[in-house]
């Protein structure tokens, strides 16, 4: 049985970085997000892409804080326990361009604005 | 008014407590008070999860007046425009206010802001609500 406790913090993803503009992660069955979202089909929230987006590129040295805008999100696939995600970032002006892409086809397209004083 | 009728978010991802105020097809506010204990919230609640708070509380508005087949799901298709303003601090509580723009059937657009007090914390352009699935 888990613990509240044991979900009393935000998520703590780990990446592995496959390039310069690229990171994979294996969402952990584990993960306590699938307890309640959901129950009896477990998906990944759009919103924990969108962060996991963000962590990625933080950890890859794209961007540093967080994205202020999220201009445009399409989820075109749902993230299952499991899965292997491929993210890939390109640059557009003050914007981040993510694909994340699973083996067996998309998840979501993200376009993340941040500050102008973000890039490294 | 049990939410858990309406969403299929459990705990730990049940991120609204309570309807304060609703018009059917048209409006809602929920609300979220950021307590210590409540799961993610040791640090505040971060901004994504202030989004999903808010999207839960328009899946609310879009569901509210949907029978409720066992097994339906809600999807967020898309989002655009969403300004993150900042992450809701421990005692907060986080008013959002939704207003469905345009819907069809299942689904709907709507938009709307979180606040805190007076405060804004959070602008939705618009995102696109689904209920999929389900023992219809």
């Amino acid at each position: 049985m888990r613990t509240v406790a044991s979900v009393l913090r935000a998520f703590d993803w780990h990446f592995t970085l496959t390039g310069q503009n690229e990171a994979v992660i294996v969402l952990d069955r584990a993960l306590p997000v699938f307890d309640g979202h959901f129950p009896d089909r477990p998906v990944l929230p759009g919103v924990c892409l969108v962060d996991l987006a963000d962590r990625a590129a933080q950890v890859l040295g794209l961007v540093t804080g967080t994205p202020l805008v999220v201009e445009r999100a399409r989820f075109t696939g749902a993230a299952l326990p499991g899965d292997r995600l491929r993210l890939h970032f390109t640059r557009d002006r003050n914007s981040l361009l993510v694909e994340i892409t699973a083996d067996d086809g998309d998840r979501c397209r993200l376009r993340l604005g941040y500050g102008a004083s973000a890039w490294t | 008014m049990d939410l858990t009728t309406i969403l299929p978010h459990r705990p730990p991802m049940l991120l609204v407590e309570e309807v304060t105020d609703v018009v059917p097809g048209l409006r809602l506010t929920g609300r979220f008070e950021v307590r210590h204990n409540r799961p993610w919230c040791t640090g505040g609640l971060p901004t994504y999860l202030v989004l999903e708070s808010w999207l839960q509380s328009a899946a609310v508005l879009v569901g509210w007046a949907l029978p409720a087949p066992a097994g339906r799901l809600t999807l967020v298709a898309g989002m655009r425009d969403v300004r993150l303003g900042r992450s809701a601090q421990r005692g907060e509580t986080v008013e959002h206010h939704v207003e469905i723009v345009r819907s069809v059937e299942t689904t709907a657009i709507c938009t709307g802001v979180g606040v805190v007090g007076d405060e804004p914390i959070l602008r939705v352009g618009q995102v696109t609500v689904t209920f999929a699935g389900g023992d219809e």
